[in-house]
């Protein structure tokens, strides 16, 4: 069929295939929109979000480089109205998209395991994290993708146009590009030093016959309907152009600790590095040149991100793909099984997953009720008495958490000798596998933020607003008490909380200034803890925390490890003070003779 | 020193960005413009990160300057895929030896720039303070135009686009503005040696392929183009051998009383040389209490009828770079050359000469034509003036080429004025932001009635370039084959300087009587308001112009004027000469009169020597350029001829520079024997003469030691006065708005905060405002309200002209206490100090309701 677009593949019927594509997207649909508004935006989404919200009223803002989310959200705000909602729905449905991205190389990957990819991608607990924040970087992730995509298929029209979009999601894109050029010069180096054979061009198109006007067709429309805004705001052709500057002046600030990337990958990410060290202890045995490529691929997009100082933590999405599409290609080879090790081996794996959680619950005891000091532990120290002394039930413990892996270890064995090593094999791995998905689904939703302690999310951007609800409701609540007050208004004194302006963006009188004037009287106003003391007795105050975030650089390694289990740890605060004028308080006098200058 | 190699790398990525451009723009070059790629390179950049700036396609932000380099990479990429990519590889490969020796040049004079303002960065005294002020306001504006940092509420109203040019860079490069201004003078040097060095080598590459029908250039054309820059430069006027012997007590003897005395000196007139030199005689130049090198740019004194002196300005590249001020005429120097570069690659494409009035509209859509245009209307955005000057080199391109195939004559020149008009009217469009906001200071042409140079200080300026020029043409006269007469020559160049004599004369004789005519209105019978308010200004105008010129009565200044000039006839002169010279030797190319010559395309043989014509016009602009303010100048505020002198005999220097450096390789390499020798011996003692200046100059600023090598221009300011230093750099930060600080005159060190903050003061110097706005009425009262702001100690009035001026920030510092007897507690009351440290106090304004 050939359209406006390009050549796109005709349909076919519709086969149990598509279900269960269509099953992926419905999942991802549904994790990604599941109460998308209920968490308060942060600092970084709100920044956006309000550039957003602005636009949307006709202001002039001073735009960042991200204009694909910043026009869509705005297009949204100006139809609808500015919820956390509106603020998230565009990066949400650009994820799911993403599910669709292994369609388009299933030629290369292999049908089977781009089902799987599809719902790793569905699932993976960083891009959900992603996917439900308020930015750009998911639409450069997604379209980059599909741009490659639809590419390879010869729908030109719409790779311009994909790829377009994916410039406008901002800095990242430049970030993900240098990753996979990067992986697509090593493996020419490899194959030019004949270690490795390319026997097909992975992602580069021929250029001699490449269609230019089609592809620059597609690419313009997109620039000029959503580059500019519609037409509206012309200058967000800078954003596309930006993108690159802003990628580069990341490797000249700081950001996010590199530890906590590191977490990151290693709890949300476990299962596909699991499968990927098996995949590379296969691949000793029998190289591949698509694995090779693939894991140059994630080392360069992960090293890129460890490297940089100004990382992101959505940045590290552009090394999850790669490493997804690894486990996805070596899930499906353990899944191929001979027929004659699927009942010995299931059986195998059952008794596995069952001594492997009974380990993991006794682990958990020690570690979360008892709250015994692991390092204490690790060392054995007898001196003091050491751990077996303390309590008698932590030693029953620690005996079941011994007993239960020597007993792990007597079935492989036993199953190994019985029936035959092979079956032990796959039932070890089927039954560990099975605990990780487990562990990767719980990470899915915690990751979602709708749980206890949202704030302990790795993947977000920055600090989470904890009490941001709170004060909400409290100006609301001073606001409707003195509905008829003329000067009612709230100023934010050199305060740069952009998540606080957002959470108050429909409320009268909301300002900011650098600092308020000895003789102003506001009637609240909200400072960082501990300044504007000097106007005391006129006001009440009350703190908000409005930042919380787990304190990575303090983190023990058991409080890592209640972290990965029960998402509780230490906590860095920063909290303001919300000054209220004494006279608005109900029952007060609204006598302010003693209190206006 | 890592912001120099980032600016390094930036400007070469630009110019190997724009080269296939230039390679398509310069075709008839040896080089392609190898050697102009870097400014051209830098040019479109700008220009595109300004224009869509100025029409919110783009953000004064890195994504803004990414925008222009996207579609600079795009063009230059379709130019690569539409022309033969093979081919500019090949010609890459074939003339790698040159473009290494280009490379060499720049690399070259960029460091030996930085360290040389690394040795002396400090940005301070004359207009140092203005140019850091403006480059920090473009840093700090969030889109273009500018805010003006000494004007609030408005943008900026100067040929700013150097300014542009610096910030953009030094934005991309993430430098400090301080630090960007170093590097700015460090790399326009750079560019200027470079293009320099690229359009000599041209030349004399075309001249070898003129004479020898060789294609293939030799090392001559590669070393003697290292003249390029040398005269450009380096090479400085006489003053400083001068100074030598000055300093030295040569020509001094001592009288009877002990008292030197000198009939040479005091017959050269210039300035403070014509003072006695103190002892102990040295030949090493220096005041006492001042600074020697100032004089060379201080040469020409003009002297009204009745003796009163007037100071004119005549600064030289050398000098320009040495003090270091990042003034547009300075800035406009790389874009100058390339302008001339491509007035070169018009005149050999012939193509001009295409034009005409029948065939208007296919001219129009020519790629000739709009480049000319881009480069002209770029050059009225750096430099205003230099859009006039280079018109003009443009023009005498098209009726040079015209000349070849008809005479000289009215329609010619009609013709020759319509296409002018177009490029200034397609200039103006593509730079049309820049002319709306553009408030001249130009008022008009005055007759220079009593002013004009002595030959003796013209020479003192431009004998190092005259010499080798006059030989040149000398020898080009009496070796050239054609049919002709010094006679007709100097009959052109006397009815051209007549005919501005007189024309200035009747001039003069209008505005001497508008005094009287003025009166005559003011006292008619039927007198109403227009009749009331013309007289007024008329008679305002004609004492005015009276006063000028020192009072005189008029019979008077007609007199002493001609006779004056006819007493100091050196200059008119030298330029009838050198005029009378290059019009017989230009006219050679005229072909017969034939009147069905319209139709013939105008292309010279092959081996016609085309490149000594171009020359030719380059010594005739220049000639022309020299002789246009000994009879006219511009009326600006300064009412003399001290802005006019300045900036065209800069340009002059530039244009001779250029056929000074062609001249000396050309006779070098064509004559023989004694008249050789003969040459080379003059040509050394005039180089070495203009050298000494240059080389006492950057003798007086080697450093003792290198630990005090910085490019921070506010290094010295930091150390000399931390504490302010400190506030106003927490002021920098601070979000953009309107500052209250004190106010005092040009060149000083008032406006300050503004200067380093970037943030738009009330008012910096008022001077240099109503200057650069042709007036008072933007600036108004705001001076006397600032002073108001401090000494009152009514809250009210405080507030009052807060609000009228919308002041964000109010700034306490040493020169508010100083000048008002500032007191910070009168702020304190009512605003809460967001800074404050022993030096300095910033109060913050909050917004109101």
């Amino acid at each position: 069929m050939t359209g406006a677009f390009g050549v796109i593949p005709r349909v076919q019927k519709f086969s149990v295939d598509r279900y269960i594509w269509l099953l992926a997207c419905l999942i991802a649909l549904v994790i990604r929109l599941i109460y998308l508004e209920r968490l308060p935006l942060t600092d970084s989404e709100a920044t956006l979000a309000l550039q957003a919200l602005r636009l949307a009223r006709g202001e002039q803002v001073i735009l960042s480089y991200e204009p694909a989310y910043l026009f869509l959200t705005t297009l949204i705000n100006f139809l609808f109205s500015a919820t956390n909602f509106s603020a998230r729905i565009f990066p949400a449905l650009a994820g799911t998209l993403l599910v669709f991205v292994p369609w388009f190389f299933k030629d290369l990957i292999g049908k089977r395991p781009a089902i799987i990819l599809s719902f790793f991608l569905a699932l993976d607990p960083g891009l959900i994290a992603i996917s439900r924040e308020a930015n750009g970087t998911i639409f450069a992730i997604t379209f980059l993708f599909l741009g490659i995509g639809f590419l390879r298929h010869g729908c030109i029209r719409l790779s311009g146009a994909s790829l377009t979009l994916a410039l406008l999601g901002g800095p990242g894109v430049w970030g993900g590009l240098l990753g996979i050029g990067i992986a697509w010069g090593i493996s020419r180096l490899l194959a030019a030093a004949g270690v490795e054979r390319l026997d097909q061009p992975l992602l580069i198109p021929n250029f001699k016959q490449f269609e230019w006007k089609k592809f620059l067709f597609g690419a313009g429309m997109v620039l000029i309907i959503l580059g500019t805004g519609f037409l509206l705001v012309p200058r967000g052709i800078n954003g596309l152009a930006g993108g690159l500057p802003g990628y580069f002046e990341g490797w000249s600030k700081a950001g996010e600790p590199v530890t906590r990337v590191l977490y990151a990958f290693l709890t949300s990410q476990l299962l596909m590095l699991v499968l990927m060290i098996l995949g590379w202890i296969r691949g000793v045995r029998n190289p591949d040149v698509r694995s090779a490529f693939l894991t140059n691929w994630f080392l360069a997009a992960l090293i890129l991100v460890l490297l940089q100082p100004g990382r992101h933590m959505p940045d590290g999405g552009w090394a999850i793909i790669p490493l997804l599409t690894l486990a996805a290609i070596e899930l499906d080879r353990w899944l191929s099984a001979p027929k004659s090790v699927v009942s010995s081996g299931l059986a195998q794996a059952s008794l596995v997953l069952v001594l492997l959680i009974f380990v993991l619950l006794n682990f958990l005891y020690l570690v979360n009720i008892a709250r015994i000091d692991l390092s204490t532990f690790l060392r054995f120290s007898q001196e003091e008495g050491g751990v077996f002394s303390a309590n008698v039930d932590v030693t029953l413990r620690l005996v079941a958490v011994l007993g239960g892996l020597l007993l792990l270890v007597f079935t492989i064995f036993l199953v190994g000798w019985a029936w035959s090593m092979k079956a032990a094999g796959y039932g070890v791995v089927w039954g560990s596998l099975t605990l990780l998905v487990l562990l990767t689904l719980s990470n899915s939703w915690s990751s979602t933020g709708l749980i206890k302690n949202p704030q302990t999310i790795l993947w977000h951007s920055s600090p989470y607003p904890a009490e941001i609800d709170l004060l909400e409701k409290t100006v609301r609540d001073f606001s409707e008490w003195n509905m008829t007050l003329p000067d009612f208004g709230l100023v934010l004194v050199n305060l740069n909380a952009p998540s606080v302006e957002w959470a108050l963006r429909d409320m009268r009188g909301v300002k900011s200034s650098l600092a308020l004037s000895p003789d102003a009287r506001p009637a609240m106003f909200l400072s960082a803890e501990n300044s504007e003391m000097t106007m005391a007795s006129y006001y009440r105050g009350q703190d908000f925390t409005i930042r919380s975030e787990p304190a990575w650089s303090f983190l023990s390694f058991d409080e890592f490890i209640r972290w990965i289990f029960y998402r509780e740890g230490s906590q860095r605060l920063q909290s303001a003070v919300l000054w209220v004028r004494l006279d608005l308080f109900p029952g007060e006098s609204k006598n302010l003779s003693g209190i206006l200058p | 020193m890592a912001s120099a190699i980032l600016w390094y790398l930036a400007i070469t990525f630009a110019g190997v960005v724009v080269f296939p451009l230039g390679y398509q723009l310069f075709s008839r070059l040896s080089d392609r413009g190898y050697g102009f790629s870097k400014p051209l390179g830098l040019l479109l950049w700008a220009f595109l990160f300004w224009l869509f700036n100025n029409y919110q396609i783009a953000q004064n932000d890195r994504g803004g300057i990414f925008v222009g380099l996207f579609i600079l990479v795009g063009v230059s990429f379709w130019v690569i895929v539409r022309s033969d990519w093979r081919s500019i590889l090949e010609w890459v490969r074939q003339h790698r030896v040159q473009l290494i020796v280009t490379e060499i040049v720049f690399v070259l004079a960029y460091i030996a720039w930085v360290l040389v303002r690394a040795a002396g960065p400090e940005i301070v005294g004359t207009e140092k303070p203005m140019e850091l002020a403006f480059i920090n306001a473009i840093l700090k504006s969030p889109s273009l135009p500018a805010h003006d940092p000494w004007l609030s509420g408005f943008s900026i109203s100067y040929y700013h686009f150097g300014y542009v040019m610096v910030a953009m860079l030094a934005k991309l490069c993430g430098t400090d503005g301080a630090v960007a201004f170093n590097l700015g003078g460090a790399l326009w040097f750079a560019l200027v040696a470079q293009a320099a060095y690229s359009l000599l080598y041209n030349l004399l590459v075309g001249w070898q392929s003129d004479r020898k029908h060789a294609n293939k250039p030799g090392w001559t054309a590669r070393i003697g183009a290292l003249l390029g820059p040398v005269y450009i430069l380096i090479l400085s006027n006489l003053e400083g051998f001068l100074e030598m012997l000055h300093a030295r007590g040569v020509f001094w003897y001592k009288t009877a009383d002990g008292s030197l005395t000198s009939s040479f000196w005091s017959w050269l007139g210039i300035l403070e040389l014509n003072q006695p030199p103190t002892e102990p005689f040295s030949w090493i130049p220096e005041r006492l209490g001042g600074t020697w090198w100032w004089r060379a740019s201080r040469v020409l004194l003009d002297t009204d009828v009745l003796g009163g002196t007037r100071e004119i300005i005549d600064e030289f590249p050398f000098f320009s770079y040495y003090l270091a001020d990042l003034h547009p005429h300075v800035l406009s120097m790389p874009f100058v050359l390339i302008f001339i570069g491509y007035a070169y690659q018009l005149f050999l494409s012939g193509s001009l000469s295409e034009f005409r009035f029948q065939n208007f509209k296919s001219w129009v859509i020519r790629q000739d034509f709009w480049v000319s245009a881009f480069l002209i209307g770029s050059l009225a955005f750096l430099n205003t003036w230099d859009a006039l000057f280079y018109a003009g080199l443009f023009a005498f391109v098209f009726l040079i080429l015209r000349m070849r195939s008809r005479r000289l004559s009215w329609s010619l020149l009609g013709e020759t004025i319509l296409l002018c008009l177009c490029i200034g009217i397609a200039a103006f469009l593509l730079f049309l932001p820049f002319f709306l906001g553009f408030a001249s200071q130009a008022g008009g042409l005055l007759p220079s009635l009593g002013f004009f140079t002595r030959g003796v200080q013209f020479w003192v300026m431009f004998g190092v370039l005259i010499i080798p020029i006059l030989a040149w043409l000398i020898y080009r006269w009496r070796t050239e084959k054609g049919t002709f007469s010094i006679s007709g020559g100097l009959k052109f160049s006397g009815i051209l300087v007549g005919g501005l004599w007189i024309i200035s004369y009747l001039w003069g004789i209008l505005l001497v009587n508008l005094q009287v005519w003025g009166m005559l209105l003011s006292s008619s019978s039927r007198l109403d308001y227009f009749t009331a308010r013309l007289g007024s200004i008329l008679t305002n105008l004609g004492i005015l112009f009276m006063g000028v010129h020192g009072n005189p009565t008029s019979s008077m200044l007609f007199t002493a004027s001609i006779v004056h000039r006819l007493a100091s006839p050196g200059t008119w002169i030298t330029l009838l000469i050198m005029i009378g010279l290059t019009w017989v030797l230009l006219k050679q190319v005229t072909a017969s009169p034939n009147p069905d010559s319209l139709h013939e395309i105008p292309v010279l043989e092959t081996s016609a020597p085309q490149t000594d014509y171009f020359v030719y016009l380059l010594v005739f602009l220049g000639a022309c350029l020299a002789l246009f303010p000994e009879f006219f100048y511009l009326r600006d505020q300064f009412g003399w001829r001290m802005n006019t002198i300045f900036k065209f005999y800069f340009q002059i220097w530039i244009i001779w520079g250029i056929a000074a450096a062609f001249a000396v390789v050309v006779l070098i390499s064509s004559l023989r024997s004694f008249s050789r020798w003969f040459y080379l011996s003059l040509w050394m003692i005039t180089a070495v003469m203009g050298l000494v200046y240059p080389l006492f100059a950057l003798n007086g600023r080697l450093p003792t030691s290198l630990s005090g090598f910085t490019l921070d221009g506010l290094d010295f300011y930091a150390r000399s006065n931390p504490g302010e230093y400190e506030a106003i750099q927490w002021l920098r930060q601070a979000p953009l708005g309107i500052v209250a600080e004190a106010v005092g005159g040009s060149y000083s060190g008032f406006a300050r905060v503004s200067m380093i903050s970037g943030q738009p003061a009330v008012l910096g110097w008022p001077g240099h405002e109503s200057q650069w706005r042709g007036g008072n009425i933007e600036i108004g009262s705001r001076e006397p309200d600032i002073e108001r702001l401090y000494r009152a100690t009514d809250w009210r009035e405080i507030q009052e002209i807060l609000r009228k001026y919308q002041v964000r920030y109010v700034y306490v510092g040493s020169l508010e206490i100083a000048k008002y007897r500032a007191n910070a507690s009168r702020f304190r009351n009512h605003l809460k100090p967001v800074f404050e440290n022993n030096d300095a106090i910033i109060f913050y304004v909050p917004e109101e309701e």
